[in-house]
């Protein structure tokens, strides 16, 4: 048995689990490092998983390699300061990699590709090394415990494997639920940096390496030395612009941005393109045109109902949609409304930044649960139902915008009740607009409205059960009570709306059958085409 | 933005006059009181294809419908291709959608057309002013086009370079692993 024979194979598997989990940390903390940029859409993840895949499949062949060579168990300690080091350096390099490979300013329609490479690239130059690095542990693992215990090297490869994967799913949960939750960004990359580098020095020591002690402490150094090099780096403000509050969160980053001139104040989540999630204005009411929030108010205009107006919100955000309805609704009608949020950590800021009022007899609000399990739950049914989710800023996740969903929606509506849904796309022939208005419309069994919001790249959609929808007898639009005529007005020009059937042309969208990444991802790309023809041309 | 606001009003002013009494500056009037259908009606009856499909651009412009706005612009342009407010709203438009081959078009043909008028002081510090400003928004998109196609140019490089290098490393690694047994020390 050569110098560096294990003490203990335990220590070898250990060293092994702790270089598994490692991996997985940089794998699952890649996305949210490069979301702020290239957001966390399909296309993200996969350019990371394939750039880890790629680099562990090299890191394979050159710990292979590399075991045959002198003192297996003295290299693993060497890859592991290397892995460590380069994770510890991960968040700040994160900013400088992404701000090369993303345009200072770039418009939504513009991004598609901008993403697709922006984020292979950026992740190459990231998540290659120290992936590639640690896939080195396993191999040269299975050496040191092949030697040691003699036998089949099978054995000695299903062990290494086994502890290697233990080690990668304490990574995935130790990431997602504590890491982040608790650390943010920067601190989850210093811990498993710091845990690779302890068991980079568990590895030399086990060696007996003559320079263990040495070493260690000067790769020690040099991660205390990367705790000076400060928390990640955000994408940077606009000019007028300041930050309120910034926050890591379970899915996402999350900042609240205030616009002095503007008077405004924005909710941004994985802010790398031009869009927000919410706004505050220090006026409840009707925000300026371009804003889609304005439209929510329209069914409680066109029905005038006394009394309590029941609404649900899925998709709360900062609860843009609940201020400008408190600022119009008619006399003698108020909100009774339930908003779910799946990130409580929106919730918390919106109530520290944006006059979310706190939870009482008139609204609640569910932080942390997703909409259509929300809906499932919710007792009672409702006079209207806003329907505002989105994920990675600009994707309708695939599960709320089905046949099935809709059809839950509907029966959670009072009778004549209605449903609003804000809809980002360039226009009606979009392919994410004209899916989703046709899956609502068959499932309420009926037209649904489909309105195009003034002034910017969203439209509403209108259902309603069981009850007509506002057209007067020439088929035009009711215009209601005030002030929904300042909203309506441009809605009466030709082409401003469709009524879409539910045998419209446009996919239908089930549980079983939802590509809403590729629709998506076909409404950007046809984005400027859609948006330059206009709606009234 | 202010520029903008005072420029409509201009050109609603210096417009309106040129067709007193008709459709078209009865739909001005209802334009001005955001009464987009009925400007939309009144136009309907002005028998001038031009004015008409002006009127109509104006109406989108104000509407907020950028894309309809310009194909209106496009038709009333094909019949007089040197009007001001048309190619002045054209331009914010295709600004405003953020379609730079359209914007310098439109900036452009709007440069030719004030070379051929002549202005009052008031009017030509006016124009001035707000060639100045698209002229500026124009370059800002100008900018972020070459800085977009150079970024994604560099993106698509390194990303293909990387993978390929990656991939002849493992192939030839592969190779001399499966070629060589390795003495196990």
């Amino acid at each position: 048995m050569p110098s560096d024979a294990p003490l203990g194979v335990l220590g070898v598997l250990l060293v092994s689990a702790v270089g598994g989990a490692g991996t997985m940390v940089v794998e699952l903390a890649a996305v949210r490092l490069l979301a702020p940029w290239f957001g966390s859409s399909q296309a993200v993840w996969t350019n990371v998983i394939a750039v880890v895949l790629l680099a562990l499949a090299l890191g394979y062949l050159i710990g292979g390699q590399l075991s045959g060579r002198g003192k297996p168990l003295a290299t693993m300690g060497l890859v592991l300061f290397l892995a460590g080091l380069w994770t510890a350096c991960l968040p700040w390099l994160a900013s400088w990699a992404a701000g090369l490979f993303l345009p200072e300013r770039i418009a939504l329609q513009d991004a598609a590709d901008v993403v697709l490479w922006g984020s292979l690239a950026t992740s190459l130059l990231l998540f290659l090394p120290p992936a590639a690095v640690l896939g080195c542990v396993s191999p040269l693992a299975v050496e040191v415990v092949q030697r040691a215990q003699g036998g089949r090297a099978g054995r000695a490869g299903g062990l290494v494997l086994c502890s290697g994967t233990l080690g990668s799913l304490l990574g995935v949960f130790g990431t997602s639920h504590v890491l982040l939750a608790n650390l943010g960004l920067g601190g989850t990359f210093r811990v498993a940096a710091l845990a690779l580098i302890l068991a980079g020095a568990l590895a030399s020591f086990l060696a007996r390496s003559k320079r263990s002690a040495l070493t260690s402490a000067l790769v020690l150094v040099g991660w205390g030395a990367s705790l000076a090099l400060g928390d990640a780096a955000r994408p940077a403000l606009r000019e007028g612009q300041t930050q309120l509050a910034y926050g890591e969160s379970d899915y996402q980053s999350v900042r609240i941005v205030e616009e002095l001139a503007l008077g405004m104040r924005f909710l941004q989540v994985n802010e790398g393109f031009d869009s927000f999630q919410s706004v505050w204005r220090s006026e409840p009411g009707l925000l300026e045109s371009g804003y889609y929030y304005n439209d929510f108010s329209l069914p409680a205009l066109w029905q005038e109902k006394p009394g309590p107006w029941r609404l649900m919100v899925l998709g709360l955000g900062a609860g843009t949609a609940l201020r400008v309805m408190e600022g119009v609704l008619p006399e003698g009608t108020w909100l009774k409304s339930l908003g779910i949020e799946l990130d409580p950590l929106v919730v918390e800021l919106a109530r520290e930044h944006m006059d979310l009022a706190d939870d009482d007899a008139n609204l609640r609000v569910h932080g942390g649960l997703d909409a259509r399990v929300a809906l499932s739950h919710a007792e009672g049914s409702f006079d209207q139902i806003i329907l505002d989710c989105y994920a990675n800023q600009v994707e309708i996740p695939p599960h709320l915008c089905t046949l099935e969903f809709f059809r839950e929606l509907k029966q959670k509506l009072a009778p004549g009740g209605w449903l609003s849904v804000n809809l980002g796309g360039f226009g009606f022939e979009d392919p994410v607009v004209a899916a989703v208005a046709k899956t609502c419309a068959q499932a309420f069994g009926d037209s649904v409205l489909l309105m195009r919001v003034p002034r910017s790249r969203n439209f509403s959609l209108v259902a309603r059960r069981d009850a007509a929808l506002p057209l007067d007898a020439n088929g035009q639009l009711m215009a209601g009570t005030e002030p929904s005529p300042q909203l309506i007005a441009p809605r009466l020009l030709p082409g401003a709306w469709q009524l879409v059937a539910p045998g419209a042309e446009g996919r239908l969208l089930t549980d079983d059958d939802c590509p809403m990444e590729y629709l998506q991802s076909q409404s950007i790309r046809d984005g400027a085409r859609l948006m330059a023809a206009g709606t009234h041309g | 933005m202010k520029g903008l606001l005072l420029c409509s009003l201009l050109c609603l002013v210096s417009a309106a006059p040129q067709a007193q009494e008709s459709a078209y500056a009865q739909a001005m009037q209802a334009l001005e009181a955001k009464d987009f259908q009925g400007a939309w009606s009144h136009l309907e009856r002005e028998s001038d294809d031009f004015w008409q499909a002006s009127g109509r651009a104006l109406v989108l412009y104000a509407a907020g419908d950028f894309g309809g706005t310009l194909v209106r612009a496009d038709e009333a342009l094909a019949l007089r291709a040197g009007d001001l407010d048309l190619l002045f709203r054209a331009a914010w438009a295709a600004v405003s959608l953020g379609d730079l081959a359209r914007a310098e078009d439109y900036v452009e043909r709007l440069g030719e057309a004030l070379k051929a008028n002549s202005f009052s002081a008031e009017h030509a510090a006016f124009w001035a002013s707000t060639m100045d400003e698209l002229r500026s928004r124009t370059q800002e998109l100008q900018q972020a086009a070459k800085e977009r196609v150079s970024v994604q140019g560099r993106a698509r490089w390194v990303s293909l370079l990387g993978l390929f290098a990656v991939m002849a490393l493992i192939l030839g690694m592969g190779r001399g692993s499966a070629a060589t047994e390795t003495p196990t020390g």
